[in-house]
């Protein structure tokens, strides 16, 4: 079971368990925080929001801002073809290649999902709860209910179960941090791996754009 | 009659310039002195000549309205009618060796300036534009691939050629041949080339199109009328007409007669069909096991939702499995086995989009 504490109003209780860790535990993330890492490539993906374990059981997720890819297809510049995207907002130029457009995919009503960007105002508190006869399975999601506001929405289940449905109202910004596995009765999270949602910019070293259309893995 | 003193004669420069008309009122008069003998012949060279003076400019011959002409024997040797020789020592010095003028108003349009007839044919011709000659410049309408009109002196078999009826061509075609090979042709419908080849500036390397060897019927496809989208491929309709299409970026769907997919026989062969095998007896039901899912993230994100298909393993594992929850930036695996601890990352999978 995971307990989370979401919104401003718990901003006192946040720093109150935040001190009470100082003492003990150290503020980075750990060996057991590892990120998932993704390279933006030519979408408007990034995202600043880390998690630290800042008590044996506890997960902080600090202010952070999230942008998300949106739907589109990159083409290269044509004036007769872009100009008047451009002009509309449905498409925009590529700030690190100005050859390039970000042309947004029109859905049938016309209406186009454009890259968004979130804020988290402040600090989350996610408290782990192990279960005492069985590990569980846990993760926590951004979501967002009001305009560009994000919110920590903590999830856990039994192993082989599907996750709970999202609070009402709340929409799936993205996974923050992949589904990691405590111990029946486990005291601390220091042998728990967490995977987190690690942004990057650009492309992996060495590749550009066209090397990654198609995207394979074999994790043998 | 005595010359009693002609080498004095030209006592000034007056005297030396005197010429007499012979013929000076249409009737033929006579010389009565040597004198008046060499002021006749001075008269007929100055005007012959076309010059003022009958000792002036010896390096014009100007025939004025005389027509010359000029009757060889029969020969059996190398002749040649006029001959001209100029060394061009002299690059500020421009040289014409046969030039003929005419004004451009002269009433009878079929004119012709030069022509060069072999048995009674014109071979070569220069003529006044719009007569019934046709061309400023006209060449006989003969030559063939094998022989063009106009060729290449250390090459016969490479030039230019007209008409040729034995060729299967007709009287506007104009060919042009390369060592004995057409190579392009012009007619009432374009130009016909075997080959299109481009160069490349800095490699001098080249680059091209050609038919193929074998085509059995004639193709002509129709460009579009202007340029695509990036990333789009140029298709055809089926008669001949080619636009330009995106290209799908999705996997669904493939043509009837296309066979992607299949299991190989050990010859190599695919197998495009399989039979359900039915329960081995005695075995009453199996059990399917079933995954929560994994999430996997991409190396790189897409900028719009791909296309993700997982692939089995080679183990001896019953398996099967789909990726759900799509997004530009990963999936969740879900998998289900007939084997309770198979490792469900124990595969791969494959995302396509943009």
């Amino acid at each position: 079971m995971i307990v989370s504490r979401v919104g401003r109003s718990r901003a006192g209780l946040a720093a109150l368990a935040l001190g009470v860790a100082l003492s003990a535990w150290p503020t980075s993330s750990g060996a057991q925080i590892t990120p998932r890492t993704i390279y933006a490539g030519e979408t408007p993906l990034a995202s600043t929001c880390a998690v630290t374990l800042v008590a044996p059981l506890t997960l902080r997720v600090t202010p952070c801002a999230f942008t998300t890819t949106g739907q589109a297809r990159v083409q290269r510049f044509n004036p007769k073809e872009h100009q008047a995207l451009l002009e509309q907002g449905k498409a925009e130029r590529l700030a690190a290649d100005p050859s390039k457009v970000r042309v947004w995919l029109q859905r049938r009503d016309g209406t186009t999902d454009t890259s968004q960007t979130y804020q988290l105002a402040a600090s989350i508190d996610v408290v782990v709860m192990p279960n005492a006869l069985e590990a569980t399975q846990h993760r926590i999601l951004l979501t967002t209910h009001r305009a560009r506001q994000l919110a920590v929405v903590a999830q856990s289940t039994r192993p082989g179960q599907d996750y709970p449905a999202l609070p009402a109202k709340h929409r799936l910004v993205h996974i923050l941090t992949f589904h990691f596995t405590v111990p029946a009765a486990a005291a601390d999270l220091a042998a728990v791996a967490i995977p987190v949602f690690t942004v990057l910019s650009g492309f992996p070293p060495g590749t550009t754009a066209e090397d990654w259309r198609t995207q394979t893995e074999d994790k043998r | 009659m005595v010359f009693s003193c002609l080498d004095d004669y030209s006592a000034s420069a007056g005297q030396m310039q005197t010429t007499v008309d012979p013929y000076p009122a249409s009737v033929v008069s006579l010389p009565t002195t040597g004198q008046g003998e060499l002021e006749r012949l001075r008269f007929m060279w100055a005007h012959v000549m076309g010059t003022t003076y009958w000792y002036t400019h010896p390096e014009n011959i100007n025939f004025r309205h005389r027509r010359v002409e000029m009757h060889m024997a029969a020969i059996t040797g190398l002749q040649e009618m006029f001959v001209g020789q100029q060394t061009w020592s002299n690059a500020s010095v421009r040289f014409h060796g046969v030039a003929f003028g005419v004004a451009d108003q002269a009433s009878h349009p079929e004119s012709v300036l030069a022509r060069f007839h072999v048995g009674g044919n014109t071979k070569f011709m220069v003529s006044k534009l719009g007569d019934l000659h046709a061309a400023t410049l006209g060449l006989h309408q003969g030559g063939s691939i094998a022989n063009p009109a106009i060729f290449h002196l250390s090459s016969a078999t490479t030039g230019l050629w007209f008409h040729t009826t034995n060729q299967g061509a007709a009287l506007n075609h104009l060919g042009v041949s390369i060592s004995g090979t057409q190579v392009a042709r012009f007619h009432a419908n374009g130009l016909v080339v075997s080959q299109l080849l481009f160069q490349h500036a800095a490699s001098g390397r080249w680059v091209g199109f050609k038919a193929h060897a074998t085509s059995s019927s004639t193709a002509l496809w129709t460009l579009p009328n202007a340029d695509g989208a990036q990333g789009t491929v140029l298709q055809t309709d089926g008669v001949g007409t080619l636009g330009f299409v995106a290209i799908t970026t999705t996997l669904l769907g493939l043509p009837a007669n296309v066979n992607a997919l299949g299991s190989r026989t050990a010859s190599g062969e695919f197998i495009q069909h399989a039979t359900l095998d039915p329960p081995t007896a005695g075995t009453t039901g199996q059990t399917l096991y079933a995954s929560s899912g994994s999430a996997v993230s991409y190396a790189v994100a897409f900028s719009s939702t791909p296309k993700v298909a997982w692939a089995g393993t080679t183990e001896n594992v019953d398996s099967f499995g789909f990726a759900t929850q799509i997004t530009t930036t990963g999936f969740t695996l879900k998998i289900w086995s007939r084997t309770s601890g198979e490792d469900l990352t124990n595969g791969a999978w494959i995302a396509h989009g943009t």
